[in-house]
């Protein structure tokens, strides 16, 4: 009995403990330091695909090109709606500046279909087919480039958890997403740690950031943002009882001399089996 | 007690407490549960398709809207004057409409007294307390032949960190204030994307009734701490109606075609009459045709 006894304490003993200690033991020898986890590896969700716009709203500004100076629903400065006033779609046309309509900021809202793929492993490419563009979302500690852009600008991506917690803000504080404990990496002191990424939590946000756009339409209209606004993109996606996918897209658009304070809107996206109905066409300037 | 007794106890409470060293460990390597709260003072942010709902849509204004026949015959006839019949003038707006038009202003934790568990948000409705409640604690749906109410019965539930609200039990109503309605059959469901202090909320509404397809759109809710939301007015009852008789039944009749829309924005009349194919990119196409045999209209947008 005093045996028996005995034999189930260690036992019990070395569950308990070993449970605690194993991973203490695996931190010891720290293996060799992994190459960082790629934008792609880290993804909460994949966008990769073709999503076509579903207008339910702002119908009569997306569908057909609204009338010179209805600028209704965009909080907009007087110099915006003087400029507006100007527009002048021929004069457009005949300076090369048909895709003015079909920048960063504008583009999400024509009706088009969206097509998705991974350019590399750190840059996330989103084609259009309406106006033929293209906007790349970049990953990692990457600065706008000097000097003014093009239509799309320079756009910088990360990818938050669920909630908008930013995982590297997270990690620098030693702290996770929801507050679970991140081993403090080898050298940078606390604990100690093995080198391996912690998996990705499914879900979250990817975060966007653009900048260095050249002076675009927010509308066919010629309701104008200038080279200096910048815009935060929310791209969430999710699924319905029916089966479909959709990306629901917020955009925060801030442009000091265009709008005032700031531009809200959101657009939805659903995602198609393939891409039978992709029909590239060029920009238009009416 | 012995000497040996006194060591076996030891030896067991130290394995006991181990045990649980370990136990914890190993919880904070489990998967965390991804359950964003939504609770808060929220100011709408009302730039979207801001005429829709203040002052409100024009009749005939069905464009977007993914509306069968049933849905759109409905509407035609509807008049915002039955609104003034004494018996709906309480009315709150249904929440298939008020849903995807103002939110909640306040979303309060529902606690169960005794516990503290979590069992469901209190939703205010600001206009016509039209608020909501939606259970958060896995009880199912009533059964199919339950009451149907303004604001439905909502249950609620995370999926990967995004709250998703599914709602049944509705009434009939509108789901744009010109009179295009959803059935009592109709299935609600919302996603609410919380990204810091932004809510993104998705609205899905299905009814075989009465669209050709489920009905999306989109809201933005920011937080406002220091909004103090007091408790939304209620409706008063009052004579509007001035001499028209008891029982007057204010319609348009079957047929009757809402022009003013389409004349004032130059739009094709039949692309402002909605359905399915409305909604999609290609439908411009179609539109370019229409505005070929109609010289005053816009031109399609792409």
């Amino acid at each position: 009995m005093k045996r028996a006894m005995i034999l189930a304490g260690a036992m019990a003993l070395a569950v308990g403990f070993g449970q605690a200690y194993i991973p203490a033991q695996a931190q010891q020898a720290p293996p060799p330091a992994a190459p960082p986890p790629t934008a792609q590896s880290q993804a909460g969700f994949d966008l990769t695909g073709v999503w076509v716009s579903i207008v339910t709203e702002e119908w009569r500004w997306r569908m057909v090109t609204p009338p010179k100076g209805d600028f209704d629903t965009i909080p907009i400065t007087d110099e915006a709606r003087t400029v507006g006033n100007t527009w002048d779609p021929a004069k457009d046309t005949a300076d090369g500046n048909a895709c003015r309509a079909y920048g960063a900021i504008g583009i999400m809202r024509i009706p088009a279909r969206f097509r998705f793929s991974w350019q590399d492993p750190n840059t996330l490419k989103m084609e259009v087919d309406a106006g033929q563009q293209t906007r790349l979302f970049r990953f990692g500690d990457l600065q706008a480039p000097a000097g003014s852009g093009d239509w799309q600008g320079f756009s910088a991506a990360r990818w938050l958890r669920p909630g908008g917690l930013d995982p590297a803000a997270a990690q620098a504080r030693g702290r996770g997403a929801f507050g679970a404990f991140v081993p403090a990496a080898p050298g940078r002191g606390g604990a100690g740690a093995p080198n391996a990424a912690p998996p990705v939590p499914r879900g979250g946000t990817l975060l966007i950031r653009t900048t260095n756009m050249k002076s675009g339409y927010l509308r066919k209209n010629g309701l104008p943002y200038s080279e200096n606004a910048t815009m935060t993109e929310y791209f969430n996606t999710h699924r319905t009882p029916d089966g479909n996918q959709w990306l629901t897209v917020t955009q925060l658009v801030r442009d000091p001399r265009f709008i005032q304070g700031e531009y809200v809107s959101n657009w939805h996206y659903r995602k198609e089996p393939d891409a039978a109905k992709w029909r590239p066409t060029p920009c238009t300037a009416a | 007690m012995t000497i040996h007794s006194r060591i076996r106890l030891s030896v067991l409470a130290l394995t006991v407490v181990l045990g649980l060293v370990g136990v914890q460990l190993t919880a904070q390597n489990a998967p965390p549960v991804q359950r964003v709260d939504i609770s808060g003072d929220w100011q709408v942010v009302t730039q979207e398709d801001t005429p829709n709902y203040a002052p409100g849509p024009e009749l005939g204004d069905y464009a977007g809207l993914p509306i069968n026949e049933n849905s759109r015959q409905k509407a035609i006839s509807w008049d915002a004057s039955s609104l003034s019949q004494p018996e709906r003038q309480t009315q709150t707006h249904p929440a298939q409409y008020i849903g995807n038009n103002r939110g909640p202003a306040r979303i309060s934790k529902i606690l169960e007294p005794v516990t503290q568990r979590h069992i469901g948000y209190a939703l205010a409705g600001g206009f016509g307390r039209a608020d909501r409640i939606v259970w958060v604690d896995g009880r199912p749906h009533p059964s199919e032949y339950s009451e149907h109410t303004w604001s439905g019965y909502s249950t609620g539930a995370w999926e990967d960190g995004v709250f998703v609200i599914t709602t049944t039990h509705l009434k009939t109503g509108f789901i744009r204030r010109n009179g295009a309605y959803t059935s009592p059959y109709a299935k609600m469901v919302e996603h609410y994307f919380r990204t810091g202090d932004d809510i993104a909320v998705f609205i899905w509404i299905d009814d075989p009734l009465t669209l050709d397809e489920p009905m999306v759109r989109t809201y933005m809710l920011r937080w406002n701490p220091a909004g103090n939301t007091q408790a939304g007015g209620v409706f008063e009852s009052v004579d509007e109606l001035g001499d028209k008789p008891l029982g007057w039944v204010p319609f348009f009749t079957l047929g009757t075609r809402h022009t003013e829309y389409a004349d004032r924005f130059k739009i094709p009349f039949e692309a402002t009459l909605g359905g399915a194919e409305t909604l999609y990119p290609e439908y411009q196409l179609k539109l370019q045709e229409l505005m070929k045999q109609q010289p005053t209209a816009r031109p399609a947008g792409r």
